[in-house]
């Protein structure tokens, strides 16, 4: 057996397979802290507006399914300060924001004609939004965090082979998701790569969920809590918080093994820095719907709660992100008029 | 209609009464609580705490959820976040052994936070306590940790969240349906492994698996539908996700009639869960008679091959967490002082020569005949002599009891320099006797008291 060279460079995987390397946590991390806005393909930002947009728009259309009250009420129990913006709805919690904004976008996303990791967006997007806002992030982190967060879901998800973790009746978002949105985060607070590996490794340490739910509004808040993990994950690596260093290939508890049947490490890293899976035609996060469609899509969702004009001024700061300072202005309109219900004549209810 | 595996122990907790716990019960929750506490008041010796203060409350927020030992409260979240990370900050508070989980860090605080924010008397928290203690419990005693815990899953992040939700449910007086629906949600999150053995991240797990139940019992109680079988499904449930599909006898028999919680073991040494055997070898040798440390030519700890594996690689600790994993420095410290408390785990101790050159002499070595309960510390003296000690059962444990003169001393150690002396007594009536209480105000009150050491 080859041994492993100081960087762990080298070495065999659990089903005696050659394999560079053997710590993909590590690699994950030190290659995606690194990563800003300026270095994103055009494709990739893109891909994500797209990915923005429809998850905001699944957002409005969640709000108001019968569950999301429940869902609020739960978030206004036990988080502190209304401090970050709920889509459609009153203000709640950092927290409390994250795991409504995440339902509310997940309890749509599952049942829409999507790929299977496109309900992975609720739970990377609705973080993200909360942190960016609340820590005072521009709209490029933004886009950089999303971005982060889906590929590293779907980089694990293919190392992991999301079919064999279906079929031990593991939820793929609720054991994915933590990562996502942990990374995510961790994006957004600059990390370092050994904080920003503390931080995959917390959340990776909350992946659960399975299918025993199904059928249950229970699967949709399996993705909305997971969200809330990354968010926990993240913070607590920030403080200087240690973690196992290889949540993921792990020999006594990594996930590729706990979640699948050791999976294939190798791929979770392979073409790091050349390739974004993401944007890799026919891959997990393909987005169904064209850019006007989703617009067109969010126009529907917003009625009821934006007037036209508050719409547009959203669509318009969605499609320009990347020039935004921070987020506070898109937040406030995302908000909408909190209790009221705007009809499209612009007068209140 | 016969209720399914989960239904049977949600409607225990949710049925469960003060009135009907037998004394045993009631007189060993009691030492949960006082126990749990005294752990929670040691926190501020453990490096972490403060870190983990700050992201308990960047987390949680602004809040008037009581935390241990602050004046400053925060949100429901951030509290039982970081009161539970206070409890087993120390690797000195709780342990069901057969599953390796430590279960107070889990139910205490969100019993305390909802306790507190509806102004409840002290049968309410004592019920509470009982019934996530159980709940906990024999989910542990069900799930065959002998196959869980080898394939990697740790368990406070798995059971933990049950533990919580039950506690949590009883105090908002959950109907059997919620609390099932408590559970179901609970198992939604349950998850957690070794991966992280070696750092403070295993504590987190038990911590987040408080904060998990409170999520769970909060949401069911708003009426959110979930799994109705969340412990026995064949397809995704606890047992089988998790297990072999376990043993659900263990679970639900003799409800209320027997309780599992019983069998929690209580450490009344720092240190991890497997060094409390040696310990009581160790101080029932030393009792016997005086051992110069100038006099000991080596000391062999042995020790469950399981045990060997985990804590071997700690011959050389850096901090307070790895200290107390190490065999070499507990020992090598309790020789030298005839104690062992979170005193020694000062810099100056860990650093000294002294300390490092009779760390040296100590070796743990594997026993195939010994259990993890179990240890032997052989002490060869430098004129030939071997005292011989073996422990088949750790202090603290079922059969062999702390008294309550042991968590006493326990809470004493802990507070001092914390509160005035006739604060901290009150403090400790009113957490021997809670049930006694119709309110519980003087007690969080006496916790926001707490303030830093001073000795």
């Amino acid at each position: 057996m080859l041994e492993d060279d100081e960087q762990g460079r080298i070495g065999i995987d659990n089903k005696g397979r050659f394999s560079l390397p053997t710590h993909p946590t590590q690699v994950l991390a030190e290659h995606f802290s690194g990563v800003r806005f300026e270095t994103l393909p055009d494709s990739v930002r893109d891909h994500v507006t797209d990915v923005l947009i429809d998850t905001v728009a699944n957002a409005f259309i969640g709000r108001k399914k019968p569950e999301t009250a429940k869902v609020e009420a739960l978030a206004s129990l036990i988080g502190g300060p209304a401090t970050a913006t709920v889509i459609g709805g009153p203000r709640n919690s950092l927290v409390g924001a994250t795991l409504l904004n995440g339902f509310q976008a997940a309890s749509v996303a599952s049942g829409e004609e999507t790929t299977p990791l496109m309900s992975h967006a609720a739970t990377t997007v609705a973080p993200a939004l909360a942190v960016t806002e609340v820590r005072g992030a521009a709209g490029g982190d933004l886009i950089v965090a999303i971005a982060i967060g889906i590929e590293i879901a779907g980089r694990v998800g293919a190392g992991m082979n999301i079919e064999t973790m279906r079929s031990l009746f593991w939820d793929p978002p609720g054991v994915l998701g933590p990562l996502a949105s942990s990374a995510a985060v961790a994006s957004i607070l600059k990390l370092d790569p050994r904080r920003f590996q503390n931080a995959l490794s917390l959340a990776g340490t909350q992946s659960a969920g399975t299918a025993a739910q199904m059928g249950t509004s229970t699967m949709q808040f399996q993705h909305a809590r997971s969200g809330m993990s990354g968010v926990l994950a993240a913070f607590l690596a920030e403080t200087g918080f240690k973690a196992g260093p290889e949540i993921l290939t792990a020999s006594h508890g990594g996930l590729l093994h706990m979640f699948s049947d050791g999976g294939d490490p190798a791929t979770v890293i392979a073409g790091l820095g050349e390739n974004w899976l993401l944007k890799t035609p026919g891959s997990f996060s393909t987005c169904t719907l064209s850019r006007p469609e989703l617009l067109a899509k969010l126009r529907q969702a917003t009625d009821g709660f934006l007037s036209e004009h508050d719409t547009q001024r959203a669509i318009d700061m969605l499609e320009g992100l990347s020039q935004l300072a921070d987020v506070s202005a898109l937040c406030a309109t995302l908000g909408g008029s909190q209790n009221n219900a705007i009809k499209r004549s612009g007068s209140c209810n | 209609m016969q209720l399914t595996l989960t239904e049977e122990l949600a409607q225990f907790a949710s049925e469960l009464s003060y009135e009907r716990l037998p004394e045993s019960a009631k007189q060993y929750a009691r030492s949960l609580l006082l126990d749990s506490m005294a752990c929670a008041l040691s926190s501020d010796f453990a490096d972490e705490t403060s870190g983990f203060a700050d992201f308990a409350r960047a987390a949680g927020g602004a809040g008037q959820s009581t935390i241990v030992g602050s004046q400053q409260g925060t949100s429901l979240l951030g509290a039982v976040l970081l009161n539970g990370f206070q409890i087993t900050a120390t690797t000195i508070c709780d342990t069901y052994v057969p599953a390796h989980v430590h279960i107070t860090p889990g139910i205490i605080p969100p019993a305390l936070a909802i306790a507190e924010r509806d102004g409840l008397d002290g049968k309410a928290l004592l019920t509470a306590i009982v019934a996530g203690a159980e709940v906990a419990s024999r989910l542990a005693a069900g799930i065959n940790y002998g196959v869980a815990g080898p394939r990697g899953w740790h368990m406070p992040g798995i059971l933990g969240p049950f533990g919580a939700a039950a506690a949590v449910g009883r105090l908002r007086k959950l109907s059997s349906a919620q609390m099932r629906d408590a559970f179901g949600l609970s198992g939604s999150q349950s998850g957690g492994t070794w991966a992280s053995w070696g750092t403070p991240t295993v504590k987190f797990h038990q911590a987040r698996g408080g904060a998990s139940g409170l999520l769970a019992a909060t949401l069911a109680e708003q009426g959110f539908s979930t799994s109705s079988d969340i412990i026995g499904d064949p397809q995704g449930g606890l047992l089988t996700a998790f297990s072999d599909g376990g043993n659900t006898q263990a679970i639900v028999d003799n409800l209320g009639e027997h309780f599992e919680f019983e069998e929690i073991s209580l450490r009344l040494w720092p240190g991890g869960t497997p060094l409390q055997p040696s310990f009581t070898a160790l101080f029932d040798l030393l009792a016997k008679g005086s051992v110069s440390p100038e006099q000991i030519a080596d000391v062999h700890v042995y020790v469950a091959p399981v045990v060997h594996e985990a804590h071997a690689r700690f011959t050389d600790p850096q901090g307070t967490f790895e200290a107390l994993l190490s065999y070499p420095f507990v020992v090598a410290s309790a020789l030298r002082d005839r104690t062992f408390w979170l005193t020694s785990l000062s810099e100056e101790n860990l650093a000294s020569p002294e300390t490092r050159a009779l760390m040296s002499r100590v070796s743990l070595l594997a026993d195939p005949s010994l259990t993890r309960e179990s240890s032997r510390v052989v002490i060869t003296m430098s004129d030939g002599r071997a005292l011989t000690s073996q422990a088949d059962l750790a202090k603290g444990t079922r059969g062999n009891p702390a008294t309550e003169e042991d968590l006493r001393r326990k809470y004493e150690q802990s507070i001092v320099g914390r509160l005035p002396p006739s604060q901290a007594d009150e403090l400790l009536e009113l957490l021997a006797r809670p049930d006694h209480l119709d309110r519980l105000d003087r007690m969080f009150e006496l916790f926001r008291s707490v303030g830093e050491r001073r000795l």
